[in-house]
C-alpha cells in the first residue's frame, strides 16, 4: 500500500466475510480495507464470488460471518453514500434515459428542479446529450452503460461500486469507456470498487488490485499499481511497471485457478 | 461541463443523421406494408364479389349485396339497436372480466400461498369448455342480463388472468435488485418495477380477452335469452337470409378489428417502450 493511501482514513472495511449458498462456500474469510478516494479493482476468475462480495459491500445481502463497515458504520442495507453500476446495465426498459438517471433521486424525493439539473449534468458528463428521451432498447451496449454510469454519478456517491460494467461491450467501446471513466474519476476522486475479469483493465484503472481465487472465494494477493496519474490508456501501456505487474498477476491467476498447484 | 471536446459536436450531428435515416427507412417500410394491405383487400373483396355473383343467393352473396343488406338492417332493421345492446354487454363483460382477471393474476403471481389455494381451480375451469358451463349459469342466474354479463366476463377472465400471472412471475429479478440497491421501498417497487413490467402483459391479456369476449357475447345471446346481434344472426339464419347473416358477421368482424386497434393504441400509450411495429 502506498504511503498516501495509508494516510487516508478507511472508507470501507470488510472484516472476515464468509458467505455460503447451501453447501457452497462462495466467500471465505475476506478481509479488505478500502481508503477514501481510492480506486480498487477486484480481479478474479468467473465464479470466484466477486459479485457476491459487491452485493455484500452494498448491503444487498448480509454475510454469514464477518461484517462490512462504511465510514465506521455497520452496513445492513444499501447505504445512501453508495451507488452501483451493474454488469447487465440494470436499466428500466419503461423509463427513458432521463427517467432512468432520475430514478434514484426520485426515490430519495429530491425536489424536481434539483433532479432535472443533476440529470442534465450527468447526461452531459457521459456524452449522452440528445438521447434524453430515448428508451434503452434504442441504445447500443456502450450507450446503455453510459446511462448506468450517469445514474450512479448523478447521486454524487462517495462510494461507487462497479460490477464488470464494461464486460458486455465491444473491445473498442470498452477502451473508450475506460478512458472516460479515468478522466471522470480523476476529477471527482470518489472511492471506487471496480470488478473486472481483465488484467489490463485493472492495471489501467486501479490504485490497488485485489486478486481473488475461486472455490472458495478468497483474497489471494493485493498489488499496488505504481503508475502515476493522470493516466491515459497509452501512458499505462508504455509504463515500465506495466509488463512486470501484468506478468505477476497473470501468474497469480493461474495459481489461483489451480492449474499450477 | 468542461468535458466538452471538439469531437462531441460532430458526434451528435452524426447521431442525428443516423437517427433521421433510420426514421426514413421505417417510414418507407410502413408505406410498403400499407400498399400490400390495400392490394390484399382489393383481391379478397374482388374474389368475394366474383364468387358471390356466381353462386345462388342462399349459399353466398356478393359483397355489394351484403353491403346493401347491411345498410337496410342498420337503417330500417333491428341491427343498430342490436349493436348498441351487444356492444354494451360486451364492454361490461370486458371491464368486469379484465378487472377480476388482473386482480386474480396479480394475487396468484405475487402471493405463493394464494396461488397454492386458488391456482388449481383456475386451471381446472380454464381447461373446461366454457360453453359447457352455460346451462349451469342459466340455472343459477336465469336468462337475463346478469347471466349474459357473467358468461362474457368468464370468457374474458381467463386469458387476462393467465397473461397477468405470467407477467408478475416474469418480473426481472435483476431489476428488483437495482431498485433495492437504490433503496426502493415496497411501494416504490410496485410503482417503478412491478406494475410497469406487468402492463404489457395486461394489454396482451385484454387483447385476447376482446377476442374471447366477442365469442362469449354471441354465445350468451344465443344460449340464454335470444337478444342483440346474436338474435339478428339467428333470425336471418332461420329464414335463410344469407346476405343478412353475412352482414352481421361483417359487423362483428369490424367490431373485433376496431376493439383490437383501440387496445393496440392503448398499448402504445401505456407502454411506449414496448415496440411491436418497428422490428427490433
Ligand atoms: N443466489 C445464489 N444462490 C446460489 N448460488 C449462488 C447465488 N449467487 C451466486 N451463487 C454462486 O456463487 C458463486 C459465486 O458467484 P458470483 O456471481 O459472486 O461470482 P462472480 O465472481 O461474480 O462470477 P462472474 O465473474 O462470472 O460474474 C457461483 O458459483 C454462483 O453459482
Ligand atoms: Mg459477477
Amino acid at each position: 500500500m502506498t504511503a498516501t493511501a495509508q494516510a487516508r482514513p478507511p472508507k470501507v472495511v470488510a472484516t472476515g466475510i464468509s458467505k455460503w449458498y447451501g453447501a457452497l462456500e462462495v466467500l471465505h474469510n475476506v478481509t479488505l480495507e478500502i481508503h477514501q478516494g481510492e480506486f480498487v479493482c477486484l480481479l478474479g476468475p468467473s465464479g470466484c464470488g466477486k459479485t457476491t462480495l459487491m452485493r455484500t459491500l452494498d448491503g444487498l445481502i448480509l454475510p454469514d460471518e464477518g461484517s462490512v463497515q462504511l465510514d465506521g458504520a455497520l452496513i445492513t442495507s444499501p447505504p445512501r453514500q453508495a451507488a452501483v453500476v451493474f454488469q447487465q446495465f440494470g436499466l428500466f426498459p419503461w423509463k427513458t434515459v432521463s427517467q432512468n438517471v432520475a430514478f434514484p433521486m426520485v426515490l430519495d424525493r429530491l425536489p424536481p428542479t434539483q433532479i432535472d439539473e443533476k440529470v442534465k449534468w450527468a447526461i452531459d458528463l457521459v456524452g449522452l446529450k440528445g438521447f434524453e428521451a430515448a428508451y434503452p432498447d434504442r441504445l447500443s451496449g456502450g450507450m446503455r452503460q453510459r446511462v448506468g454510469i450517469a445514474r450512479a454519478l448523478a447521486l454524487g456517491p462517495e462510494l461507487l461500486l462497479m460490477d464488470e460494467p464494461f464486460a458486455s461491450v465491444d473491445a473498442y467501446t470498452r477502451e473508450l469507456l475506460q478512458a472516460e471513466l479515468l478522466s471522470i474519476w480523476e476529477r471527482f476522486r470518489q472511492t471506487v470498487v471496480f470488478v473486472t475479469h481483465s488484467i489490463d483493465e485493472a492495471i489501467t484503472l486501479a490504485d490497488r488490485i485485489v486478486v481473488m481465487k475461486a472455490k472458495p472465494g478468497e483474497v489471494l494477493h493485493i498489488y499496488d499499481v505504481p503508475i502515476e496519474r493522470p493516466r491515459t490508456i497509452a501512458s499505462v501501456r508504455r509504463h515500465p511497471a506495466y509488463e512486470p505487474l501484468r506478468a505477476k498477476i497473470w501468474e497469480d491467476m493461474l495459481t489461483g485457478s489451480g492449474r499450477e498447484m | 461541463m468542461d468535458m466538452q471536446n471538439p469531437l462531441s459536436d460532430t458526434r451528435s450531428a452524426l447521431r442525428e443523421r443516423v437517427l433521421e435515416r433510420r426514421q426514413r427507412a421505417a417510414q418507407k417500410r410502413r408505406n410498403r406494408f400499407l400498399l400490400i394491405r390495400v392490394l390484399s383487400f382489393v383481391v379478397v373483396l374482388g374474389a368475394w364479389q366474383i364468387y358471390g355473383l356466381n353462386t345462388i343467393d342462399l349459399i353466398f352473396s356478393p359483397f355489394t349485396d351484403v353491403i346493401a343488406h347491411l345498410y337496410q338492417l342498420l337503417v330500417y332493421g333491428p341491427l343498430a339497436a342490436a349493436i348498441v345492446y351487444s356492444v354494451s354487454m360486451f364492454l361490461g363483460g370486458l371491464v368486469i372480466g379484465s378487472i377480476v382477471g388482473i386482480l386474480l393474476g396479480v394475487a396468484m403471481g405475487r402471493f405463493a400461498g394464494f396461488e397454492a389455494a386458488v391456482g388449481m381451480y383456475v386451471y381446472a375451469i380454464y381447461s373446461t369448455p366454457l360453453v359447457a358451463l352455460i346451462p349451469l349459469i342459466s340455472l343459477w342466474f336465469g336468462f337475463g342480463i346478469e347471466a349474459q354479463l357473467i358468461i362474457i366476463s368468464m370468457f374474458v377472465l381467463f386469458p387476462v388472468t393467465i397473461a397477468v400471472y405470467n407477467g408478475v412471475r416474469n418480473v426481472d429479478a435483476s431489476l428488483t435488485e437495482v431498485a433495492r440497491s437504490f433503496r426502493a421501498n415496497e411501494m416504490a417497487m410496485w410503482r417503478h418495477v412491478i406494475i410497469p413490467s406487468v402492463v404489457p402483459y395486461i394489454v396482451t391479456g385484454v387483447s385476447q380477452g376482446v377476442a374471447m369476449g366477442l365469442v362469449g357475447m354471441f354465445i350468451s345471446e344465443i344460449y340464454t335469452a335470444l337478444s342483440g346481434m346474436g338474435q339478428v344472426l339467428a333470425y336471418s339464419a332461420n329464414s335463410y337470409k344469407t346476405a343478412d347473416m353475412l352482414a352481421v358477421l361483417l359487423t362483428v368482424m369490424v367490431l373485433g378489428v376496431f376493439f383490437r386497434a383501440v387496445i393496440e393504441k392503448l398499448r402504445k400509450r401505456l407502454a411506449p417502450w414496448f415496440n411491436t411495429d418497428t422490428g427490433r
